[in-house]
């Protein structure tokens, strides 16, 4: 078994700030963000690459990060979020353990995630179109994927008949993010 | 095109008094990445099936940076159903995989931005798949800041509950446990007590010195615990890992005679060799 530190924190050997946890999947608060609320997903499972990672297991940390990217929209404010994955070294991914990073963002934040764009010439371009276009006619995805995820599979806690005001309240704060966000929009 | 600051309060006076559905149709034809779905605009396809759309980005990080989009038009994340992000994220893998083969990178940035402040300049959802090699000047790199412990403390406690709310898991139980070893029975009297020592113990630096300061019976009793109750989960997941690992070799096999392009295990040896080292 390689000496991963990341299995290592799921295993507890390692203490963390927990953010998420379900039978599959990790989230942690990063120890060194790049911004406050600087959030690692991981799988509980040792995958060293993303193409190491199944369908469902795809499925269902996406959503979560999807999830994990809205509640820290709502909880801490931000105005924007980065879904990040660091898959290879040159990648700049350091653990041999496949994690997706969820960063929050605010306008001059200092965080630089852009890239400045090269220009490739014509033919350049339709190179690399005919040799991707040749590997992806090769891709088949399962019919396992179609199917509808179950995200978790006890742990859901269904609220009683009782409490639907506070459901109703989550909804409205959804819809005001929502609009928000399309304000936001360039 | 520049509209005239009247053409633009019109505009804006339109906007505002348009149903939702109406909206959402003046947004789809205002955008360019649903015209190119619709293929009113010439563009470099690389992939496409009933539910995604891939192309090559004209102005690319690196030479095969794609961009991989719903046909859907869905401005934001949160919008998109379940099984479609999962969808669109399993394609984005397949065609990390396709870049790896086709052009011979030894790795791939998997970026999304939400929101303008983090870089989104469309508004169409899309993911892209930036190539990278070793020395390629892309500047896709995660700062590391030092946080104070206890503003980290809040910022996991507010988080921590918005997830629970918002996906109906429990909170995760903080702190350092001896895995297998958390019984639901433990009195909550009990427990840190049991975190601290294992606290103690948990540090990677000086794990060697504090293996030689556990008594050997407890060791062997501990294993024993680990061992008994997660014999069959272990035993699935060697049998997981074996099945994987045929595919992997059909896959290998696949690939093999075309060229030496580096494969997945390469791939994640150079990461564990990376990591003895630093």
């Amino acid at each position: 078994m390689v000496d991963c530190n990341i299995c290592k924190i799921v295993d507890n050997e390692v203490e963390s700030k927990k953010v998420y946890e379900d039978d599959s999947l990790l989230a942690i608060l990063h120890p060194k963000p790049a911004a406050l609320g600087h959030i690692v997903l991981m799988p509980k499972e040792h995958f060293p690459i993303f193409e190491n990672i199944p369908n469902e297991l795809v499925i269902h940390m996406f959503n979560i990060a999807s999830k994990l990217s809205a509640s820290i929209f709502a909880s801490m404010g931000v105005q924007g979020t980065n879904i990040f994955m660091q898959n290879g070294v040159p990648a700049g991914q350091t653990v041999p353990h496949a994690v997706v990073h969820i960063i929050p963002r605010a306008e001059n934040d200092g965080v630089s995630l852009e890239w400045d764009p090269k220009t490739l010439d014509l033919e350049e371009m339709s190179t690399i179109e005919l040799k991707l276009k040749e590997e992806t006619k090769g891709i088949t995805i399962k019919e396992e994927a179609e199917q509808p995820v179950m995200v978790t599979k006890k742990e859901i806690q269904l609220p009683s008949e009782g409490e639907t005001k506070p459901e109703g309240d989550i909804k409205k704060d959804d819809e005001n993010y929502l609009l928000k966000q399309l304000e936001r929009m360039p | 095109m520049e509209m005239t600051p009247e053409q633009q309060a019109a505009m804006q006076e339109k906007i505002k008094n348009m149903s939702p559905e109406e909206l959402e149709e003046f947004q789809k034809q205002q955008c360019i990445f649903c015209q190119m779905i619709a293929g009113k605009v010439q563009v470099k396809k690389i992939y496409e099936d009933d539910i995604c759309f891939a192309i090559l980005d004209i102005n690319p990080a690196n030479p095969g940076h794609i961009l991989l989009m719903p046909k859907e038009h869905y401005p934001i994340m949160p919008i998109i159903p379940e099984k479609e992000i999962g969808y669109i994220f399993i394609v984005a893998r397949e065609l990390s995989h396709a870049l790896l083969r086709a052009l011979g990178v030894e790795g791939t940035n998997i970026f999304v931005a939400n929101g303008a402040a983090a870089g989104q300049r469309a508004q169409h959802f899309m993911v892209h798949i930036i190539p990278r090699m070793d020395g390629d000047n892309v500047k896709l790199q995660l700062p590391r800041k030092d946080i104070d412990e206890k503003q980290m403390q809040e910022i996991r406690e507010i988080v921590a509950a918005s997830m629970s709310k918002a996906t109906g898991v429990k909170e995760p139980v903080q702190g350092g446990i001896v895995h297998f070893k958390a019984a639901p029975a433990e009195t909550s009297a009990e427990t840190p007590v049991e975190k601290e020592s294992v606290k103690k113990e948990a540090p990677v630096e000086k794990k060697a010195e504090v293996v030689e300061e556990v008594p050997k019976e407890k060791a062997a009793e501990e294993k024993k615990a680990e061992e008994k109750p997660n014999e069959d989960r272990i035993a699935e997941i060697l049998k997981k890992r074996e099945e994987e690992k045929e595919n992997e070799e059909k896959d290998k096999k696949k690939q093999g005679r075309k060229k030496p392009a580096p494969t997945l295990d390469m791939i994640s040896d150079l990461l564990s060799s990376k990591d003895k080292n630093g």
